[in-house]
C-alpha cells in the first residue's frame, strides 16, 4: 500500500490515477445506460432514420447559429380511420405538422410507414408548405414503397419534386423548404392518405433530420458518435488492462522461474525469450488475424503472447539480485522447497514491478488492438474505437471533412493510454529511485 | 590500431555482402580468424550471437511457412477455383463448346493451377523449396508486380525499399537529432520548462497512434487548409524535370514526415534524458564533483561518455528498424513503401510476397538486435565479463 501512496505523491501518478478513475466511472455509466447500443452497432435500419454524417450541435451553433436545425421526431397530430362501403374498404389519413422556425434546411426527411394490409392499398403523400403550396410527393401502391422513406433518396419523391419545381440537381428537401433563397418559416404539413380494400392498419413516424446532432454528431450511417465513443470505453479499458495483465502475469512467472532456477534452465529460457523478441509482432499478428478471424478474447490473448517479454526481463533481473538476500538464503537453509520460497519470499518483492509492467503495457496493448480493428481484422461484433476509425477511413471521413467522426475515438484511445502511461511512469520512478528527482 | 583494422575489415565485409557474396565470405572468414587469434572469448561470444540470430530467422520462417501450409492454402485453393470459374463463364463460346463437360473442365484447370503453385502438397514438403527461395528473395509473386512488370519478389521489394527509407529513415534521423538535443537540454536543466515539455512530448509519443495523428493532419492541412496533398508520393503523372520532381516529392513528403517526427521525437528526448540523469547519479560523478572538477569536464567525461553506448545503439536500432516503415501510417498516407506493400500482399493473399516480406522484416529486426548486442559487447566492457 505504501507503493500506492507514493504513486499518488508523484504528480504524474496522481493525474494518471485521477484520469483512470474518471474513465472508469464513465465506463460504468456507459455499461449501465448505453449497454444496449452495443448490439445495434451493425443495425443500419435502426440508425437510418438519424441524420447521416452531421456535425455536433455545439459546432453548428458556433459556426452557423441561425442555420442550425435540430433533429425532430414527430408523432402524427391527427389520425383518422374511416370504414368505407360497410367495411369493404378502409381510408386512413395521417397528418403531421412540422412547426418550423429554423433558418437552415433539414438534412433529410424520413417517413416511416408500417402498413398492415390484406391487399396492397394506394398511398398518397402530400407535402404542404407554410405558403400553402402543396406537392404530391408519392402516389403509388403500398407494395412499391419502402418502410423507411427518405425524401432525398427515394426516386419517386425526387422525380415528383423536380417536376413540381422545374429544378433538378438539388436535394428535394432543399427545394421543398426554400422559396428562392429564403427558407420558409411556419408550419409544414405532411398528409398521408391510404385507401385499401379490407382492413388497413398504419403505424407511422416522421423524422426531420437536422443538420447537427447531439454532442458529437453522427457517422455516415447515422450512428450517434457520442454513444459509440462511450460504448467503446469499457471495451478499450478491458482490452488494454486484460492484455497487459495476462502478459505481465505470464512474464512475471517466466522471469521468476528463469531467474530462480538459474543454470541451464535459465539459459534455455533466455534463448527462447530472445527468439520471441526477434519476431516482428504486428506483421505476424496481422497474418494470424487474417487466417483465424479471431474473437475479442483470442485477440487479447494473441497480443499478450507478443508482449510479455519486457516483464520477464525486468522480473528476472530482480530475482537474480533477490536470490542472494539473507532471508532467501535462510529459508533455503531451513529446507523450504523452491516453489515455497519463490511464492512466499521472492514473489511479493517482485509484485510492484509487475504492477508497473501492467500499467506500462496498457498503451501498447490498446494501440495494437486499435490497429488491428483499423485494418478491419478485429472482432466485427465488438464496437471498438478501432472499428469507428476503420469505418471513418473506409467511408472517407478525412476526404469529406467529417472531423467529428475521427477525433473522439482517437482521443479516447490516447486518454486511456495516457492515464496508464502516467501511472506506469510514476510507478517506475517510485520503484527505481535513481530516476527520482533530488 | 587493431581496433581500426577490425572495424575497417568489418565495413568492407558488410559492403561486399551486397556486392559480391563469395568475396564477402572470404572477408568474413578473415575477420573471424583474426578475432579468434586476438580475442578468443569475445569472438566466440559474437559468433554465438550470430548463430542465435540465424536460428531465430529460421524459426520465424518455418512458423510462417507452416501457417501458410494449412489455412492459407485452403483459402488460396478456393480463390483459384472461383477465379477459374469466372474466367470460363466469361467466355460463352467456350462454355457452349464444352457443353455438359464445363464442370469437369473447370476442375481440371483449377487442379493444374493448384499443382503449379504447390498447394496440393503438405507444407513440410514445400518447406525446403520455400526456404531456399525466400532467403535469396527469388520466389515469384502471384498477383503483385513491380512497376517494371517483374514478378520477382526481390525486384518488388527493392523498388519499395528506397521509398520507405526516404520517408522513415529521414524521419528517424530528424526525430533522433531533435530528440537527443532536447533530452540533453532537459537533463542539464532539470525541472525547467524544456524538461517538462520533454515529459509531455514523451507521454504524447506513448499514447497517440501515429496513424491517427496522420489522419488528423490530413484533415487539417490537406482538406481544411488545402496546403498539402492528402497522400501519395508524387503527383500523377510525376513531373519529368529533376528539380520539379524533387520539389514535388518534398511537397508530398512534408505531411507524413511532420507526423512521424511529431510523434517520435518525444520518446527520443525522454530516453536520452533518463540515460543522462541516470548517469549523473553514478558514484564516480559524485566523486568527480567532490574532487572539484569543472562542471563542463564532468558533463563531458563522466556523464556523456558512459551514456554514449546506449544512445548510439538506440540510433542504430531505430535506423535499421525504419527500413520496414509502418504499415498503417503508410496506408493512411498512401505512401507506396514496404508497409503498404505488405498490406497489398495480405489483401490479395499473395503468399510469396507475404513470405518474402515477413522474412525481410524479421531479417531487419534480427540484424538490428545483432548490431545492438555486438555494439554493447564491444563498447561496454562490463558485458564482456
Amino acid at each position: 500500500m505504501e507503493v500506492v501512496r507514493e504513486l499518488l505523491s508523484q504528480r504524474a501518478g496522481a493525474f494518471g490515477a485521477a484520469l483512470f478513475v474518471v474513465l472508469l466511472l464513465l465506463a460504468l455509466y456507459s455499461m449501465s445506460s448505453l449497454g444496449g447500443y452495443a448490439r445495434l452497432w451493425h443495425n443500419t435500419t435502426y440508425w437510418s432514420v438519424y441524420p447521416s454524417a452531421v456535425p455536433p450541435e455545439w459546432f453548428g451553433k458556433l459556426l452557423y447559429p441561425d442555420k442550425v436545425v435540430p433533429t425532430l421526431f414527430l408523432d402524427p397530430t391527427n389520425v383518422t380511420k374511416k370504414s368505407l362501403f360497410n367495411g369493404a374498404a378502409t381510408n386512413v389519413t395521417v397528418v403531421y405538422e412540422i412547426p418550423y422556425s429554423y433558418g437552415g434546411v433539414p438534412n433529410d426527411i424520413k417517413l416511416i410507414l408500417n402498413i398492415k394490409y390484406e391487399s396492397a392499398p394506394g398511398v398518397k403523400v402530400v407535402f404542404i408548405r407554410p405558403d400553402g403550396k402543396a406537392v404530391t410527393v408519392i402516389r403509388d401502391s403500398a407494395k412499391n414503397i419502402p418502410t423507411i422513406i427518405s425524401f432525398n433518396n427515394f426516386d419517386q419523391i425526387k422525380n415528383n419534386v423536380y417536376t413540381w419545381s422545374r429544378v433538378s440537381g438539388v436535394q428535394p428537401v432543399e427545394l421543398l423548404f426554400k422559396e428562392g433563397d429564403e427558407v420558409l418559416k411556419g408550419t409544414y404539413k405532411v398528409v398521408v392518405t391510404i385507401i385499401g380494400l379490407g382492413e388497413v392498419d398504419v403505424r407511422s413516424e416522421l423524422v426531420v433530420d437536422g443538420n447537427v446532432y447531439g454532442l458529437m454528431g453522427t457517422d455516415i450511417f447515422g450512428r450517434d458518435i457520442f454513444v459509440y465513443t462511450m460504448v467503446g470505453l469499457p471495451y478499450g479499458l478491458l482490452i488494454g488492462v486484460l492484455t497487459s495483465l495476462i502478459a505481465a502475469v505470464w512474464g512475471t512467472g517466466y522471469g521468476l522461474v528463469s531467474g530462480y532456477a538459474g543454470g541451464k534452465v535459465d539459459e534455455v529460457m533466455q534463448r527462447i525469450l530472445e527468439i520471441w523478441y526477434s519476431i516482428p509482432a504486428l506483421p505476424i499478428l496481422i497474418m494470424l488475424a487474417i487466417i483465424y478471424k479471431p474473437t475479442l478474447m483470442l485477440i487479447i490473448l494473441l497480443i499478450a503472447v507478443f508482449s510479455w517479454m519486457g516483464a520477464a526481463k525486468v522480473v528476472r533481473s530482480m530475482v537474480l539480485s533477490l536470490k542472494n538476500e539473507g532471508y532467501v538464503m535462510a529459508a533455503k537453509a531451513a529446507g523450504a522447497p523452491s516453489t515455497w520460497i519463490m511464492i512466499k519470499h521472492v514473489l511479493p518483492q517482485v509484485l510492484p514491478y509487475t504492477a508497473a509492467q501492467v500499467a506500462l503495457g496498457v498503451p501498447g496493448a490498446i494501440l495494437t488492438e486499435v490497429s488491428l480493428d483499423f485494418l478491419g481484422l478485429g472482432d466485427p461484433n465488438v464496437p471498438t474505437w478501432g472499428w469507428m476509425l476503420h469505418d471513418a477511413q473506409v467511408y472517407g471521413a478525412s476526404v469529406n471533412g467529417y472531423w467529428w467522426w475521427i477525433t473522439p475515438p482517437g482521443l479516447m484511445v490516447a486518454l486511456v493510454a495516457l492515464s496508464f502511461a502516467m501511472m506506469g511512469y510514476a510507478l517506475d520512478v517510485v520503484l527505481n529511485p535513481r530516476l527520482r528527482e533530488v | 590500431m587493431l581496433k581500426f583494422v577490425v572495424l575497417s575489415l568489418l565495413l568492407i565485409a558488410s559492403i561486399l555482402t551486397f556486392l559480391n557474396p563469395p568475396l564477402a565470405a572470404v572477408a568474413w572468414l578473415a575477420l573471424v580468424a583474426l578475432g579468434l587469434k586476438k580475442d578468443r572469448a569475445l569472438t566466440l561470444k559474437i559468433l554465438t550471437r550470430v548463430a542465435n540470430a540465424a536460428l531465430v530467422l529460421l524459426a520465424v520462417l518455418v512458423i510462417t511457412v507452416a501457417m501458410f501450409g494449412g489455412t492459407i492454402a485452403e483459402i488460396k485453393k478456393e480463390m483459384i477455383i472461383s477465379e477459374v470459374k469466372r474466367w470460363v463463364m466469361s467466355q460463352p463460346q467456350l462454355v457452349q463448346k464444352l457443353g455438359p463437360k464445363v464442370k469437369e473442365f473447370i476442375a481440371q484447370q483449377a487442379e493444374r493451377l493448384i499443382k503449379a503453385e504447390g498447394l496440393d502438397r503438405p507444407w513440410y514438403e514445400n518447406l525446403p523449396y520455400y526456404l531456399s527461395t525466400v532467403v535469396t528473395l527469388e520466389l515469384r509473386s502471384q498477383v503483385l508486380r513491380s512497376n517494371t512488370g517483374s514478378q520477382l519478389v526481390r525486384d518488388i521489394t527493392m523498388e519499395r525499399l528506397p521509398r520507405t527509407v526516404l520517408l522513415f529513415t529521414t524521419a528517424t534521423i530528424i526525430s533522433a537529432v531533435a530528440g537527443i538535443l532536447l533530452g540533453l537540454v532537459a537533463a542539464r536543466k532539470r525541472g525547467s520548462f524544456v524538461d517538462k515539455f520533454v515529459t509531455f512530448a514523451a507521454l504524447i509519443s506513448a499514447s497517440f497512434p501515429m496513424w491517427w495523428i496522420g489522419m488528423i493532419m490530413i484533415q487539417i492541412f490537406s482538406y481544411g487548409l488545402n496546403l498539402f496533398p492528402s497522400g501519395g508520393m508524387t503527383s500523377v503523372p510525376p513531373p519529368k524535370e529533376l528539380l520539379a520532381y524533387l520539389s514535388d516529392l518534398l511537397y508530398h513528403m512534408a505531411l507524413p514526415l511532420t507526423t512521424i517526427v511529431l510523434v517520435s521525437f518525444g520518446g527520443w528526448a525522454y530516453v536520452t534524458r533518463s540515460i543522462l540523469v541516470g548517469a549523473t547519479k553514478e558514484d564516480y560523478v559524485l566523486a568527480a564533483k567532490a574532487r572539484g572538477l569543472a562542471e563542463r569536464v564532468i558533463l563531458l567525461r563522466h556523464v556523456l561518455r558512459p551514456s554514449l553506448p546506449p544512445i548510439l545503439t538506440m540510433i542504430a536500432l531505430s535506423l535499421v528498424a525504419s527500413l520496414t516503415g509502418a504499415i498503417i501510417t503508410e496506408i493512411v498516407f498512401n505512401w507506396p513503401g514496404m508497409g503498404l506493400l505488405y498490406w497489398e500482399a495480405i489483401e490479395t493473399l499473395d503468399v510469396p510476397v507475404i513470405l518474402g516480406l515477413t522474412y525481410v522484416f524479421t531479417l531487419v529486426f534480427v540484424i538490428a538486435m545483432l548490431i545492438l548486442d555486438i555494439l554493447y559487447i564491444i563498447l561496454d566492457p562490463r558485458v564482456r565479463g
